[in-house]
């Protein structure tokens, strides 16, 4: 790069950086006059322009004097703020910011209309000057005469003196009286009240009813703050005298300049990303060497080098730590952006919003900060755009006609937690519900099965937008399904809360850095692969008689619930032959809840993520890879990733689902109630693994031995009627129920006619001289008398003696 | 007019492309596959701390793909903002062809190899195959 090119790149970054600070400058003064604000942000102004001047930008040259000449009026108190002044000065400095985007085009880049503007504005506003100083005689507004004894009064009081003028008709009041009450409220301050008896011409369209009206008011606090406290229909104000905060007043604006500089010098300094980029890639290949020394150092802490080993690994994590850390930046960032889009949006859309933001000073990565930026900017523009109600529509509803949308940001155990939340018609169910069947998103019938929570999810899918029509403002480019991947990305999630009438919420997560991340990692079919520790909820030994095969769904007995689960190696390794899995591990994400089967457990390690690479972007069960000690690469599996691969069922899903399953969800601590050949049957529910409707016609025998096909083995029919003895009644329906249980590790079938029941409680009454274990007794269940058995006692005797046909009398 | 090209041997055909964008040459190095995905893509490597995709030649030209036996020959390859690794059998030498041995591939192929193999040059080791690089970072 030459020099030239250097320095151009250096004024083009050194611009931009004045031009956001004195667009800030712009939006504090819009709500409140400041004298040192004024100043700073004239200061910025004349640096702008003199920066152009060496580079011969004719253009911005001229733009940036002729705003440099406006603000020094403003600086002079000729002119005063006004809301025309603000889109003045924010329309200018967007102009200088696209020329400067645009650099090699500047010249070509138009400023006449501004420049006629700020001529214009120069010099209405000039013949109405009115000078801040006490001692003028006939300070005169519009023909109306000011006593000068009023400013001399302002100036003794150290108040601010100005004046309102409003149609008395146009108020809000619908008798004169209350507006007289209202006014009460102030009446302190009145110094003069008066109708204008002539129809001045300061109204500019004379209608017959009006009143116009003028109040002079002296008062403590500025006219801004008067009129944002009293709001009142103002056709014009004048401010003639006003009070500077600080004794900033007495010392010229030049004299300022040191001592803003220098304050800002002392605790930052800039520093090329580029550069901050390298030292993060150097410290994570630090760690990886790290890793790979410890490894081949399985230490002892007693000896010379573990001691001096382990300090060197702590010192590198911390390092890591902090280096990351400077890639940290405040949200007060895009805070700055969101103020200026919240304010032209709400100028757009004709709505009234106070916007409120905390937590600015919550830092987050620099490279997210960017990305989540625009995120956070679309659900705000969403929520002004289609959440807040129109002005009328709130008051018609009792709301307070100004809408509020709240954004704030937390700090929470290493991560950054995003609230948005609005206060206005929120979203409702059906409406998504219709709209999304409109689209063909989902069917009616899906519709239907679905809760209210999957229905407000469907916002996150691509494509949907249930605008009518796509606004400019929020309708297009960034759409929910973006925001949602933006953050899952990052690592992050978001999730929304709305309830029709009040409001809508959303609550978005970040890791405050990529870093360093734990995750354990595992072996299955020899391959190794990573987990994300905060997926995991806790890893078990797998027991076979946990685990069964419901409606379809792989399932595993967890601590008395029922979760499916997935078989890592069958997932990623099709072709490879089954295995029996050892280990599970119990993952959890937003939506879902399963287990893992894989073969081996290697250990849990802290390791840096790195990308796979754009080739894999659309593999979604596999979110990011690591380097080993041993340099090798593993993949870091994504838990919603291979949720959505294997279709498992979501959390909501499974709860409806087990509701519909023949066997339903039945608490494994009840009875089975069921009957075979007319006679009825409870048997505690713990060893069985499900229940399944066949078709009788689907039995076939094995060498002279009932057996049924099922899942991809053929496992062995018993009948209770064999084994107690009891005549088999013919049934006249063409299908039964395979009870199915686990005995010694293998399946068994036990064949009856019906399923009655679960019921959690029996009360069981002995029968008397009953030889059997299998048999718990009796009891009477729905005023029938049943007998209770154990079936998996009763299958296991019969699969270990076989061929003892043990004679059983009742 | 010279260019330097970097030759190598994928299915005992002769492949060149122009040294600018071959930053590293790799023997010996193990690719893990990644389940499920594409078939000319023959994994990921760990090159000094960075995870490269790697890509199979064959199979991008539509050949068949090459099994991952063991470990591989790999060539980093770069443009101006991305960076892959192309799997080879073997390197070759490093030849200067001047414009003059250097023809339209059209003329001797099509198809899919057409469109990553704009040309072809002629050398004293044998027929080569140019490979336009750029085409290799598109995802497919």
């Amino acid at each position: 790069m030459s020099k030239i090119e250097a320095l151009l790149a250096e004024y083009l970054s050194e611009c931009r950086e004045i031009l956001s600070k004195a667009e800030e400058n712009v939006l504090e003064l819009e709500n409140r006059f400041d004298q040192e604000t004024v100043n700073s942000l004239f200061r910025y102004i004349h640096t702008v322009k003199g920066n152009s001047g060496i580079f011969e930008f004719k253009n911005l040259f001229r733009l940036s004097h002729l705003l440099e000449n406006l603000l020094g009026q403003l600086r002079e108190k000729k002119i005063s703020i006004t809301k025309e002044l603000i889109d003045l000065l924010l329309c200018s400095i967007d102009r200088i910011k696209n020329m400067l985007n645009n650099i090699a085009e500047e010249s070509s880049i138009p400023i006449d209309d501004l420049v006629e503007r700020i001529k214009n504005f120069g010099i209405e506003k000039q013949t109405l000057s009115i000078e801040n100083k006490p001692t003028d005689p006939n300070l005169t507004v519009k023909q109306r005469k000011i006593p000068d004894e009023f400013a001399k009064l302002a100036q003794e009081k150290k108040q601010n003196l100005f004046v309102i003028y409003f149609d008395l008709h146009q108020q809000k009041f619908p008798f004169i009286t209350d507006f007289f009450d209202y006014t009460n409220q102030f009446s302190d301050w009145i110094l003069h009240k008066e109708i204008i008896e002539e129809n001045v011409l300061f109204l500019e369209e004379e209608k017959e009813d009006s009143v116009p009206y003028y109040l002079v008011i002296l008062s403590p606090i500025s006219m801004n703050e008067f009129l944002q406290k009293y709001p009142l229909e103002v056709i014009e104000t004048f401010s003639i005298y006003e009070i500077i905060p600080s004794n900033v007043a007495e010392s010229t604006p030049q004299l300022d300049i040191k001592k803003n500089t220098e304050s800002n010098q002392e605790t930052h300094i800039k520093v090329r990303i580029s550069l901050l980029d390298d030292l993060i890639n150097l410290v994570g290949e630090t760690i990886i060497t790290r890793n790979q020394l410890l490894q081949r150092f399985s230490l002892t802490n007693d000896s010379e080098e573990g001691i001096v080993l382990s300090r060197l690994s702590q010192l590198i994590t911390q390092m890591h730590d902090k280096v990351m850390h400077t890639r940290l930046q405040e949200l007060n960032l895009i805070y700055q952006r969101i103020n200026r889009v919240v304010r032209d949006t709400a100028r757009t859309l004709n709505k009234e919003v106070n916007l409120k933001m905390e937590g600015g000073e919550v830092e987050l990565d620099k490279t997210m900060i960017d990305v989540i930026g625009d995120s956070i900017i679309h659900i705000i523009r969403n929520s002004m755009d289609h959440g807040l109600e129109s002005i009328e529509d709130r008051t018609k509803l009792g709301k307070n006609p100004i809408g509020t949308i709240r954004l704030s940001a937390m700090l929470q155990s290493g991560n950054v937690q995003l609230i948005i939340e609005d206060d206005g018609r929120g979203i409702s169910p059906e409406f998504i519900k219709n709209s999304a069947i409109k689209k063909g998103v989902i069917s009616t019938e899906q519709a239907s099965k679905m809760s209210d929570e999957e229905v407000i999810d469907l916002i996150f899918l691509p494509g949907f937008s249930t605008a009518s029509q796509v606004t400019d403002v929020s309708g297009r480019g960034v759409g929910m399904d973006v925001v949602r991947t933006s953050f899952k990305k990052l690592g992050g999630s978001v999730k929304l809360y709305t309830k029709v009438g009040q409001g809508m919420k959303i609550v978005a997560s970040l890791p405050q850095t990529v870093s360093v991340v734990s995750c354990l990692f595992i072996k299955t079919d020899d391959m190794r692969l990573a987990i994300y520790r905060k997926n995991i909820i806790e890893l078990i030994q797998f027991e076979d008689d946990k685990y069964s095969f419901v409606n379809n769904h792989e399932m595993y007995n967890f601590r008395d619930r029922m979760i499916p689960v997935v078989n890592l190696r069958k997932l990623l390794f099709p072709e490879e032959a089954y295995k029996r899995p050892q280990l599970l591990v119990i993952v959890q994400t937003d939506i879902y809840y399963y287990g893992i089967l894989f073969d081996e457990m290697i250990e849990f390690q802290e390791i840096v993520v790195k990308p796979l690479g754009e080739f894999f972007t659309e593999l979604k069960m596999f979110s990011g890879a690591t380097i080993m000690g041993d340099g090798e690469p593993v993949i870091i599996i994504d838990v919603t990733g291979i949720g959505e691969f294997a279709s498992l069922p979501t959390m909501s899903s499974i709860k409806q689902e087990l509701k519909q399953v023949v066997s339903r969800s039945f608490d494994l601590n009840g009875y089975l109630l069921f009957i075979s050949s007319g006679e009825f049957f409870a048997s505690n529910s713990t060893s069985v693994i499900c229940i399944e409707k066949v078709e009788r016609s689907s039995i076939e025998y094995l060498s002279g031995k009932e057996v049924i096909q099922y899942r991809d083995t053929i496992i062995p029919v018993r009948r209770i009627e064999h084994i107690l003895q009891i005549p088999e009644k013919e049934s006249k329906f063409t299908y039964a129920f395979l009870i199915i249980i686990s005995v010694d590790k293998e399946f068994i079938g036990i064949l009856v006619d019906e399923i009655v029941d679960v019921v959690k409680e029996v009360t069981i009454l002995d029968i008397k001289d009953n030889p059997h274990n299998f048999i718990l007794g009796q009891s009477i269940i729905n005023k029938t008398s049943t007998l209770i058995l154990d079936l998996h006692k009763m299958f296991k005797k019969m699969s270990n003696t076989e061929s003892n046909q043990r004679k059983i009398s009742l | 007019m010279k260019i330097q090209i970097l030759t190598w041997k994928s299915n005992n055909q002769l492949y060149g492309t122009n040294i600018q964008n071959c930053h590293e040459v790799q023997k010996d190095v193990h690719v893990l596959k990644v389940p499920h995905s594409k078939k000319y893509i023959s994994g990921i490597v760990n090159l000094r701390g960075e995870i490269l995709t790697v890509l199979d030649l064959p199979a991008i030209l539509g050949l068949k793909e090459k099994a991952n036996d063991g470990n591989s020959v790999i060539i980093r390859m770069k443009n101006k903002s991305k960076q892959i690794a192309l799997k080879v059998d073997s390197i070759e030498q490093v030849l200067n062809i001047t414009s003059d041995k250097i023809e339209d591939a059209s003329l001797h192929l099509n198809g899919k190899e057409l469109e990553f193999i704009p040309q072809v040059a002629y050398s004293d080791s044998g027929f080569i195959l140019l490979l336009d690089i750029e085409k290799l970072f598109i995802v497919r």
